[in-house]
């Protein structure tokens, strides 16, 4: 009987403690979410489980009907941490041992050509405040020097935006451009959609 | 007699054979043929020789000889401008730095003598979110750099004292003044600086994203000379356009800048000289149907020549994968005498590209 109850005991315990951890610690599946409450930072603990670094939002102005799927993700591994956008899409990918995709290259004084993305606006990863035009590229493609200009031009409208590039990053692999999702809604595409194809020119 | 003339001889020719070696060697500009430039030149170039990764490469390069030493290679995440001691003991250079979550580019020292270490984080750099375009003192006992501090916008020069391992912003409390690039003049101890307003950058922004424009209107630039402590000296000139960099002279009493007056991938660069005294600026030499989006002018020690980067008309891409067909760029130098262009340093063999340079001083 004893021996019941000091098992019941650890069981309700157990359970409690899981409840408490609930929010911290998720097993994930074998690959990352593809899609999160909007603004959620996730990272993995391990090869199959994550913790929430920051709980995402509902957005009001933000419609939720999306497709994340056009997104192509990395595997998940221990220290990975994911950034999702204001449609709740993966948009930022840091703490990989090294860049998933290296499928483009491109330095200075060329066109790069990619799918562009948005990231939320507030205090980016780099802890930089964003503005409107500023923009990310991706960190294994293509760094310019900070405040560098950027021509960018959405391929399927044929808006051409002007940009500053602030910061860099691990972007989602086929992703070459991430901007706001006010600069994004000025190239012409509904945020709903999450990409579009563009191209973009530096010096 | 007739020995004694002929030990005369052997004395004279001894003698004269001493004096030429020892001017050879003292003097290496003296036999150097004609055209020949003597120096040193610090290159940073990126490659994807590995297929999978780019990588970063910091290399010292002699412009007597045509040697080359790679200083350092590593994964590229990062644009790194960098600046290397006169004994070639350390490599002070922008670098990633990680902490949990968020991701700077903090200062970093990489020792190369007598044995190549692990860069180390230069701590008094931490507080900045970016930090690039590094360049030591004189006596190397300071450091000049662009950072970004929080809540700013606007890139600031900065100073680092070695000795303390403090840092201190110029102009601190500005979120206005945007430092485009600076550049050092050991020989007046003086900085260089081009500054915009980063509120007229935004206004001008969205004029032109309003009207879809496709292009920016032309900026209007300070030129400002800084004593080392980051006293202005004075305000040299006011230039219009987009500059995308601007280097001393050797003497310190000039500079060169390289300016485009549209911005856009069919703009056309030219390289100015500006004269420190008057502020007035002179035309050297534009870009040509083979070297082309030139940046990064410098002159060489011995001012016979222009350094720059360029993209050659004729160079292929990287590779055949349509998104990985980045096309090089190659350090050329224009002779100021026969007005002649040459290609100095190529990375296309190794499927690389020069991203940045500095003339040793």
């Amino acid at each position: 009987m004893k021996l019941l109850i000091r098992s019941g005991g650890v069981a309700f315990f157990s359970v409690l403690i899981l409840l408490f951890f609930r929010t911290e610690v998720t097993l994930a599946q074998s690959a990352i979410p593809e899609r999160m409450k909007p603004l959620t930072i996730i990272k993995y603990i391990s090869g199959d489980k994550y913790k929430t670094v920051r709980q995402g939002k509902q957005l009001d102005n933000i419609e939720t009907e999306f497709d994340c799927n056009w997104v192509e993700l990395p595997r998940p591994a221990t220290g990975m941490v994911i950034h999702y956008n204001s449609n709740g899409c993966p948009s930022l990918i840091t703490g990989m041992a090294k860049p998933e995709s290296s499928t483009s290259y491109n330095r200075a004084g060329l066109i790069t050509e990619g799918k562009f993305s948005n990231f939320p606006g507030g205090t980016d990863e780099r802890g930089f405040k964003v503005q409107k035009y500023d923009c990310a590229t991706q960190w294994d493609l293509d760094d310019p020097p900070y405040g560098t200009p950027i021509r960018a031009t959405n391929k399927e409208t044929g808006k051409t935006i002007m940009l500053r590039k602030t910061t860099v990053g691990s972007l989602a692999p086929n992703v070459v451009l991430d901007v706001t999702p006010s600069a994004f809604k000025e190239f012409g595409t509904p945020l709903r959609k999450g990409h579009f194809k563009g191209e973009y020119y530096h010096d | 007699m007739i020995n004694c003339k002929k030990t005369l001889i052997k004395i004279f020719y001894a003698v004269t054979i001493v004096c030429i070696c020892s001017l050879l060697v003292l003097n290496p500009k003296a036999y150097a043929a004609e055209g020949t430039t003597t120096g040193e030149l610090l290159i940073t170039f990126v490659d994807i020789k590995d297929k999978k990764d780019n990588n970063m490469n910091y290399s010292l390069y002699n412009l007597f000889n045509s040697e080359e030493n790679l200083l350092i290679r590593e994964p590229a995440v990062e644009f790194s401008a960098g600046t290397l001691t006169k004994d070639k003991k350390y490599l002070y250079l922008s670098r990633r730095n990680s902490d949990k979550v968020q991701t700077y580019v903090h200062l970093h020292q990489l020792e190369l003598l007598p044995k190549k270490k692990r860069p180390i984080l230069m701590k008094g750099s931490q507080h900045f979110l970016n930090v690039d375009y590094v360049k030591l003192n004189k006596d190397e006992k300071k450091i000049f750099m662009r950072v970004v501090q929080k809540n700013h916008g606007n890139a600031q020069l900065a100073s680092y004292d070695l000795e303390t391992n403090k840092s201190t912003v110029w102009k601190s409390g500005d979120t206005d003044t945007h430092v485009n690039y600076f550049d050092y003049s050991p020989q007046t101890d003086q900085i260089i600086s081009i500054e915009h307003s980063l509120a007229l950058e935004t206004s001008l922004m969205k004029e032109a994203n309003a009207r879809n424009e496709g292009t920016i209107k032309p900026y209007t630039y300070n030129v400002n000379l800084y004593d080392s402590e980051g006293k202005l000296v004075k305000q040299v000139s006011q230039v219009k356009g987009h500059i995308l960099d601007i280097s001393f002279a050797p003497d310190g009493k000039s500079a060169l800048y390289t300016l485009t007056s549209q911005f856009g991938p069919h703009s056309k660069f030219t390289v100015y000289s500006l004269d420190l005294d008057n502020g007035s600026s002179t035309p050297i030499f534009s870009e040509t149907d083979r070297f082309t989006k030139i940046k990064l002018a410098q002159y060489s020690p011995d001012s016979s020549k222009i350094y720059f980067l360029a993209i050659k008309s004729d160079s292929k891409p990287l590779s055949n994968i349509p998104r990985r067909k980045g096309i090089p760029r190659v350090l050329a130098s224009y002779d100021l005498k026969t007005k002649m262009m040459n290609e100095v340093i190529s990375k296309e063999s190794n499927k690389g590209t020069i991203i940045y340079f500095t003339v040793i001083k």
